[in-house]
């Protein structure tokens, strides 16, 4: 029954797969928009959720939010629930956090 | 996804106990989506506001997410702050614990919420990591039972850490969970759960310090009192949010201050200036205040000298104190407060 995982922190997830001029390409150019600036942990998760289950697989969500936590939640979130997680723009005061809405799993991939 | 495959829901508060449940419910082979229930009061969520304003490089993570991703389990944030408040802390119907917190009535609450997701979406059964008398309040034997009832989970509540010490549950009868593999873990110790996260090669796991909830600590708790006793039921999110940081100081009826302990609280207060009185010193390295309510001007009076015992200019005998107050600003110069004495009589 044990099942051993990699002891790697979570912490090194945290890049996405994107290179940051390829994100700056997304601002404008993204799906949706998910406004959560002001708010905090877990805020900014729960509204990333709830658009995601509005969102079609491919589309791209832009996160923009304060909380700094989002860097590791997003992309913990993204893991969790197969989600791609393409990297972080840091503003000066605010995060703008890329998410790629994950197709719908199938039976062979269970 | 087949469809043969055993579902179920676990609810994931992202310690070890409720990580290690469903750990071992995917080894035991069954489908898992984690819930995880934002109440409002999460200690964790406290780290963040702080951790936040001043150390980007270290934030604060949320556990459950945390724990999802290294289980692979998909976890959802079930936010339920708006019904939590007025429906289970106001009105718990099995009593508080040691501070304002409604355990009971708390776990019969979100079960009865998993319940309505394992109905909604077809899940077979909700499992939890509660372990057979860890907590004095909802994990004894007899609460334990009557939150099953009350949730209306009686037979698909399955608790692995501690199940072969319970009656079995409908899915050990009917073979989805071989109870032989299940545990029978009980009381505060860790050891166990330690050994297990060890031989699941768990590493990266919160230690269980301190708790995960606000409501236990009486801190906390006459602070909401106090909030709830001034300010009635409906209480504004931001006044619960500022309970969570600094020194609250009760002044009159309908006033009080808060004052920020250091750094990251002040930078964290300056968020909720806006619409707030507010005071600070800039001849001296000093809190930030603010003023909820309408104070007086004996009141304000006070609120500086507060704010100057908690300066660097604390032993001067008279220090510069400015204040904004209703679109206005001006300074005060006053007396720091030198006597703790009247400090306690008027501490939240
Ligand atoms: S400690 Fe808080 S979250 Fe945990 S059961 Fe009690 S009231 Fe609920």
């Amino acid at each position: 029954m044990n099942s051993k995982r990699g002891s790697g922190s979570l912490r090194g997830y945290v890049h996405g797969i994107l290179d940051p001029a390829r994100l700056v390409e997304l601002v404008d150019h993204c799906d949706v928009v998910v406004e959560a600036r002001g708010t905090f942990c877990p805020e900014p998760v729960i509204r990333m959720q709830n658009a995601a289950a509005l969102m079609s697989p491919g589309q791209v969500a832009m996160v923009v939010a304060d909380d700094a936590g989002i860097e590791i939640d997003l992309p913990a979130w993204c893991i969790s629930t197969r989600n791609e997680y393409l990297g972080v723009l840091r503003e000066e005061r605010f995060l703008r956090a890329f998410i790629r809405r994950a197709p719908a799993r199938t039976a062979d991939q269970d | 996804m087949t469809d043969d495959k055993i579902r179920a829901l676990g609810l994931m508060s992202g310690g070890l106990d409720s990580t290690l449940a469903a750990n071992l419910m995917q080894n035991l082979g069954i489908e898992v989506l984690g819930l995880h229930f934002s109440t409002g009061f999460c200690v964790a969520d406290r780290h963040r506001l702080l951790g936040n304003s001043n150390n980007r490089d270290k934030p604060y993570r949320n556990d459950a997410l945390h724990a999802g991703a290294q289980l692979e389990v998909p976890v959802e944030i079930i936010d339920i702050k708006d019904r939590y408040l007025p429906e289970v802390v106001l009105h718990p119907k099995h009593g508080y614990g040691s501070g304002m917190n409604p355990c009971i009535d708390c776990r019969i609450f979100m079960l009865q919420r998993a319940k309505e997701i394992l109905q909604e979406r077809g899940y077979d059964f909700v499992f939890t990591g509660e372990v057979l008398g860890q907590r004095p309040m909802s994990q004894r034997r007899p609460p334990m039972q009557a939150i099953e009832i009350e949730a209306g989970l009686e037979g698909l509540l399955l608790r692995p850490l501690s199940a072969q010490v319970l009656p079995a549950t409908i899915p050990e009868e009917r073979g989805w969970v071989d109870r032989s593999k299940l545990f029978g873990i009980v009381g505060r110790g860790r050891h166990k759960q330690m050994q297990l996260a060890d031989e699941f090669g768990l590493t990266d796991y919160p230690q269980p310090a301190g708790g995960c909830c606000f409501l236990p600590d009486e801190n906390y708790a006459r602070k909401l009192r106090d909030l709830l006793t001034h300010n009635g039921p409906d209480v504004d999110p931001d006044d619960m949010m500022l309970l969570k940081v600094g020194r609250h100081f009760r002044l009159g009826d309908e006033v009080k201050v808060i004052v920020g302990r250091h750094e990251s609280e002040n930078d964290f207060l300056e968020r909720f200036r806006d619409g707030r009185g507010s005071v600070w010193l800039d001849a001296f390295s000093s809190p930030l205040t603010l003023i909820e309510g309408s104070p007086s001007a004996a009141d304000l009076e006070f609120a500086c000298r507060i704010t100057a015992r908690y300066s660097a200019g604390r032993t001067e005998a008279e220090v510069p104190v400015r204040w904004r107050l209703d679109g206005q600003e001006g300074q005060l110069v006053v007396r720091p407060l030198s006597e703790d004495r009247q400090l306690d009589e008027i501490r939240i």
